[in-house]
């Protein structure tokens, strides 16, 4: 294991738990999961990347088809920021429910109806007309 | 923006007041809007016209002076049906109060207008029913010309029971509690009695006013034919029926997927409608899935999207999804589909010459018979990008990659053009080569796949290519360059297999991609909708003007990552 690896795996230690959405004793502002229960809660309070580090690490090890996120509050802006990050990343399908799919939509490039269409069948028909 | 009626005007049809009594709701004009308008274009645009309609419009206006059942429907709307014992013919419009926003006179907007199944609805107590057209029947009884007079004929002949057979000849009354005809009187509406009787002001001589006093505010619809729309899957009467119930009795929605519960003389069970890849599923209530997707749905009242993903998984793990779109996958390309529409052209469709009120009796079973027709590799028009090799074109002149440089070169073989209409003749001569299949592939090869996750960004099915759905997603340079290459890979691949020029379909997003790339790489097209042909043109068009040479080294550009703060 590289110097850097285990930096990394030090610092993602640090910051990602893994704990179910009832079991949760803080809120968190990053939730991320491949079911609507983001099991996978991270917290950064000092911002030192651990955001980031959680979803690479979430999508390396579990390649989920759709990556849920949500935030244990009001707070959304880590969500709208781990959104744009996976937009950035590209052919991801991010389901945030706590936001409308149309700013979700707006963030991936698409409209509404092809983003609903990739959450219901990521691989499946690109070309969703709307209705 | 209101829809001007075939017939002149902008009222297709009326709620009379007597009937509005009735139900205990307003009066008014029905009328259609244009966002509404475009909205039953999609979803039903295609079916209607396969029933022997020249347009939505005239359907709509069938419907809405024909109907002769009214229903209540969902958040104040009603239903109204057109129903003939006998003649399996049955339609449907759902209304909903509006207000003009000019003037504020109420109005009844058409929401959605399609054909439906037989018995469709005859489980459910209509508000009103009557053997003929509502509407007719309130004008004069006596007039020859309206067609309620023969039903009421038919009923006051001798025994209502005999006569009725098997429908109610009376509105039930509803108010009553006794089955006696409902007496209508003459409808100011369709007499034009003095507007003193009229219980607000939109009436039909308003409709003149309100043309001329907002010109803006009317399309003038003209004829839509079927070759201005751009094409879809054709819809089994099936599939049309469960659409139909998903109207009404929706469980779930979720973008182009509904889950509708039916518990009709049919069988108790669930409906999944996939609009947009015109697939659908039955559950019945026996079935494992049905509960499992009734408690998916239950469970998860806010996950829509993700209930939505889980039923697709299921019904495809399962294979119980049907349609002719079974298994498109994004922008696909495919063999042409030239011939099989010339064919199917060839073959005409009678219904189209068809008196709508006959064609519309003749449309169910019509609509069986063509189904077959969409069976077989030819893709759906509205999904994906599908390309085929003519099969008329020998198979071992596919063109070259060379970008033509004349306009000339650039028409040579464009459809329509006058060096391919000199073609066709032989070209189309039958039994002069052999048709080339092309065997599906299963499970499909990745051609492409995201190199981080391996996740599967262009598919070859064999009979098409696709890019899918996931690979269309995403913003900035790096999505950008992996969305280009998916759809670059697609392309060369279609070419390859298929020769040009490529057939393809998709949304116009993905349309609009899909031939910038095409253009680019100097492939042939061969787009399936109105919108791509005149997409293509215009890029074609741009492609011929005077500009930058594309063949000029790229600027170098600063690579700056200002991160996301994440």
């Amino acid at each position: 294991m590289s110097v850097v690896q285990s930096v990394i795996r030090r610092v993602r230690n640090v910051f990602v738990e893994e704990i179910p959405v009832s079991g949760a004793s803080a809120p968190y502002n990053l939730r991320i999961g491949a079911t609507p229960e983001c099991p996978v809660a991270v917290n950064d309070p000092n911002g030192d990347g651990g955001f980031q580090l959680a979803i690479d690490k979430f999508l390396r090890e579990e390649s989920p088809d759709l990556i849920f996120l949500r935030s244990d509050t009001d707070d959304l802006s880590v969500v709208r920021k781990a959104l744009a990050y996976l937009s950035r990343r590209g052919q991801e399908v991010v389901v945030a429910e706590q936001l409308p799919d149309a700013e979700v939509a707006a963030a991936l490039g698409v409209g509404v109806r092809e983003y609903q269409s990739a959450v219901i069948h990521p691989n499946g028909d690109a070309a969703a007309l709307a209705g | 923006m209101f829809v001007e009626c075939p017939g002149g005007g902008i009222d297709f049809g009326y709620l009379p007041e007597e009937a509005a009594k009735s139900i205990r709701r307003q009066a008014g004009p029905i009328r259609l809007l244009e966002s509404d308008l475009q909205h039953i274009e999609e979803r039903h645009g295609e079916q209607i016209r396969k029933a022997g309609y020249a347009c939505v419009e005239e359907f709509v206006q069938s419907v809405v002076t024909q109907y002769n059942r009214i229903y209540a429907a969902k958040n104040g709307s009603l239903g109204l049906l057109v129903h003939k014992r006998g003649k399996e013919r049955f339609a449907m419009v759902q209304l909903q109060p509006a207000r003009e926003e000019h003037d504020n006179n109420d109005f009844y907007a058409v929401k959605t207008a399609s054909l439906c199944r037989e018995g469709y609805l005859l489980n459910r107590e209509p508000l009103l029913e009557q053997d003929g057209p509502i509407l007719s029947s309130l004008g004069n009884s006596f007039d020859p010309g309206t067609k309620v007079d023969e039903y009421r004929l038919d009923a006051s002949d001798g025994d209502v029971n005999a006569a009725g057979e098997a429908e109610k000849t009376t509105v039930g009354g509803l108010y009553s509690g006794e089955n006696e005809m409902l007496l209508l009187r003459d409808s100011p509406y369709h007499t034009q009695i003095p507007e003193t009787e009229i219980p607000f002001s939109a009436r039909p001589r308003a409709d003149e006013q309100t043309l001329e006093d907002g010109t803006g505010l009317v399309k003038r619809g003209g004829r839509c034919t079927p070759a201005s729309i751009p094409g879809s899957p054709f819809i089994t009467t099936a599939q049309e029926n469960r659409t139909m119930a998903a109207e009404l009795d929706h469980l779930f929605s979720y973008g182009p997927m509904d889950v509708v519960a039916t518990d009709d003389d049919r069988g108790r069970g669930l409906h999944v409608i996939h609009e947009d890849a015109q697939m659908s599923a039955f559950l019945p209530s026996g079935d494992p899935l049905y509960k499992e997707v009734l408690s998916l749905i239950e469970k998860n009242p806010h996950s829509r999207g993700f209930v939505a993903n889980q039923i697709q998984a299921r019904l495809e793990q399962e294979g119980r999804w049907s349609g002719p779109a079974l298994d498109d996958e994004g922008i696909s390309f495919g063999p042409s589909q030239e011939v099989a529409q010339e064919q199917e052209m060839g073959m005409g469709n009678p219904a189209r010459e068809i008196d709508p009120d006959v064609g519309q009796e003749a449309a169910i079973p019509e609509l069986r018979q063509q189904t077959p027709l969409a069976v077989g590799p030819v893709m759906p028009m509205e999904a994906g990008v599908s390309v085929v090799k003519e099969p008329e074109q020998p198979e071992a002149s596919p063109k070259g990659v060379t970008e033509p440089t004349t306009e000339e070169d650039l028409t040579k073989d464009w459809p329509g053009s006058p060096a391919k209409d000199a073609q066709d003749p032989e070209q189309k001569a039958p039994e002069s080569e052999p048709v080339r299949t092309f065997p599906k592939k299963s499970p499909p090869e990745v051609l492409l796949a995201d190199p981080k996750r391996g996740k599967a960004l262009v598919l070859d099915h064999g009979d098409k290519v696709s890019v899918t759905n996931r690979a269309m997603l995403g913003i900035g340079r790096e999505a950008e360059d992996r969305r280009n290459k998916s759809v670059k890979v697609a392309l060369k691949a279609a070419k390859e297999r298929f020769g040009e020029p490529v057939r393809f379909s998709g949304s116009r997003a993905f349309e609009e991609k899909t031939i910038e790339m095409a253009v680019r790489l100097g492939i042939e097209l061969e787009p399936a909708s109105e919108h791509g042909k005149r997409a293509y043109e215009k890029a074609l068009e741009a492609k011929n003007a005077l500009g930058p040479s594309q063949n000029r080294a790229p600027v170098k550009q600063k690579a700056v990552e200002k991160g996301i703060g994440l």
